[in-house]
């Protein structure tokens, strides 16, 4: 039977590489859509403009933990700058395609990401 | 009950191959043929502005427009057709409610009673109220079954009560609240009572006097009728002397540049042009309905509940929230162990079957009954089939077997 996500999505919420937390993190972020209960909390550990290390406690919907994690990954390793040029649309491209409906719950990682790196 | 399925185009849709299942009835329902092409031909053999017309069409239209006030009179059992108030929707019957009749009413520190259980249509205009006449707003609480506690309602409703406002049936768990119990403590106390019926009158014979209230609201797009109709009844006497809501066109008799005087009933209310349209396709959902029987509709969909109850509860990852079905109608809400309920909905869509997730416009009852992030749910009409839940339940498993 075919999978109820793409198969990126599913491998994410399967196996999260990003989920924990970042004990010496530099900045933490957490939000949530009220109207679904997703709540979501980046730990960033950044050095000399470079974000080396991103974890991420998401507890929401599927989606919204996989885009959580794919966005991790996307940011890591770029510079502040770079990642906060990563819009809405970037993570929905990533996954693979999901429904229109879910749009907010893929999103959230973007903003969640934004609110972090601007407390920098 | 006769067979109604060939009636409602929308059933023949399918989402990838598989057969449309449209399980969110409690949300909106499908139109039948009968709907449909009463409207288009309103629009092609009648159109024209109702009242004070004395052109062909414009008598023609105003006709149809009065009678679709008779004949939602009829369908609720209203003493008077001047009782109906053609509004938008139940939100926009409950708002006028507040405004025209709770302003005058409510003084600074009286209080307004409503539920824990309410759809947000129900809530948030006596919050307002309450915040523009500094009044108290009180909640009768729900116990963990999503049933409203009594006990605590006859402490909470007491002689500093003006209005008590609730609803009929949980659009949310589908439990059929003890309406008259409620109106009687109102009654006591001298209290008005508004009824949000959206999730009654569409699946069940309703008659306004049965509970003892003075308003009723309900939504015609929750009962084969278009979008953007809805009902307010009121006993005529209130109707009479209450103040007016939304001013302008049509709810006049008489204007100079210093004031006006108001218009009869029901037009008072219904101010500047109405949804002529859909208040005649309402009327045409109203005659379908009667014609299959709301007798058989509420047994149709009782056994329809009996069997998704006895499917889903013997799937063991799988917790139905609300009282047992003796105090429930055509809604089942459940969630899937391990899996946002946003999630259930999307596999469901992949089976084909529409089910509503999230908290149904009822916040805090999602947290009173212990479901933080909502609840998928399943509600029934007219047309559903045990097929359909079949394959609900088989979208469940997937959930469950996928993200579980």
């Amino acid at each position: 039977m075919m999978s109820l996500y793409p198969e990126k999505v599913m491998e994410h919420i399967r196996n999260p590489k990003h989920r924990g937390t970042v004990p010496d993190a530099t900045v933490i972020a957490d939000n949530g859509n009220p109207s679904c209960g997703d709540e979501l909390t980046y730990y960033i550990r950044v050095e000399n403009g470079l974000i080396v290390e991103i974890k991420h406690d998401a507890r929401g919907c599927a989606i919204s933990r996989a885009a959580a994690d794919i966005l991790a990954d996307m940011a890591e390793g770029k510079s502040v700058d770079e990642a906060l040029r990563i819009t809405h649309e970037d993570i929905i491209s990533a996954m693979g395609g999901i429904s229109e409906g879910r749009r907010a719950c893929a999103t959230l990682s973007v903003d969640v990401l934004r609110e972090a790196l601007g407390k920098l | 009950m006769k067979d109604v399925r060939q009636d409602f185009p929308t059933l023949n849709l399918k989402v990838g191959d598989r057969p449309l299942c449209y399980l969110d009835n409690a949300a909106t329902t499908l139109r039948p043929l009968q709907v449909i092409e009463c409207m288009d031909r309103f629009y092609r053999d009648c159109n024209a502005n109702i009242h004070r017309g004395i052109h062909h069409l414009s008598v023609k239209a105003t006709k149809m427009y009065d009678q679709a006030h008779e004949r939602v009179a009829r369908f609720i059992r209203a003493r008077s057709w001047k009782e109906i108030i053609f509004t938008r929707n139940t939100t926009e019957s409950v708002n006028l409610v507040a405004y025209a009749f709770g302003d005058a009413l409510v003084k600074e520190g009286d209080e307004i009673v409503t539920t824990v259980s309410e759809h947000h249509s129900n809530m948030i205009p006596w919050q307002r109220l309450a915040a523009r006449r500094r009044a108290i707003l009180r909640y009768i609480p729900v116990r963990p079954d999503g049933t409203l506690n009594l006990d605590e309602a006859a402490k909470i409703i007491t002689p500093k009560t003006r209005i008590v406002a609730l609803q009929h049936v949980s659009n949310m768990l589908g439990t059929v609240h003890p309406v008259y119990e409620v109106s009687e403590m109102a009654r006591k106390v001298g209290a008005l009572v508004v009824l949000d019926a959206a999730q009654s009158v569409p699946h069940m014979p309703f008659d306004v006097n049965q509970f003892g209230v003075d308003f009723v609201a309900f939504s015609g797009h929750k009962m084969l009728g278009p979008t953007g109709i809805g009902v307010l009844w009121g006993r005529e006497e209130l109707l009479r002397e209450g103040d007016v809501f939304l001013t302008g066109g049509s709810m006049i008799s008489e204007v100079t540049l210093e004031g006006a005087k108001w218009n009869t009933l029901p037009w008072k209310y219904e101010a500047g042009t109405p949804n002529i349209c859909g208040a005649i396709g309402l009327s045409a959902a109203m005659d379908y309905l009667e014609d299959v029987g709301l007798d058989e509709i509420l047994a149709h969909e009782r056994s329809l509940l009996e069997y998704a109850e006895e499917r889903l509860s013997s799937l063991d990852f799988v917790k139905i929230y609300g009282p047992g079905i003796e105090n429930r109608v055509g809604i089942i809400s459940f969630n899937v162990e391990g899996v946002h309920p946003h999630d259930v909905a999307q596999a469901c869509d992949s089976f084909g079957v529409a089910v509503r997730s999230g908290h149904h416009c009822a916040q805090p009852l999602s947290l009173a009954i212990g479901a933080k992030h909502g609840t998928a749910r399943a509600s029934f009409y007219l047309y559903n089939t045990k097929d359909e839940i079949d394959a609900l339940v088989d979208a469940l498993v997937m959930a469950k077997k996928e993200l579980g």
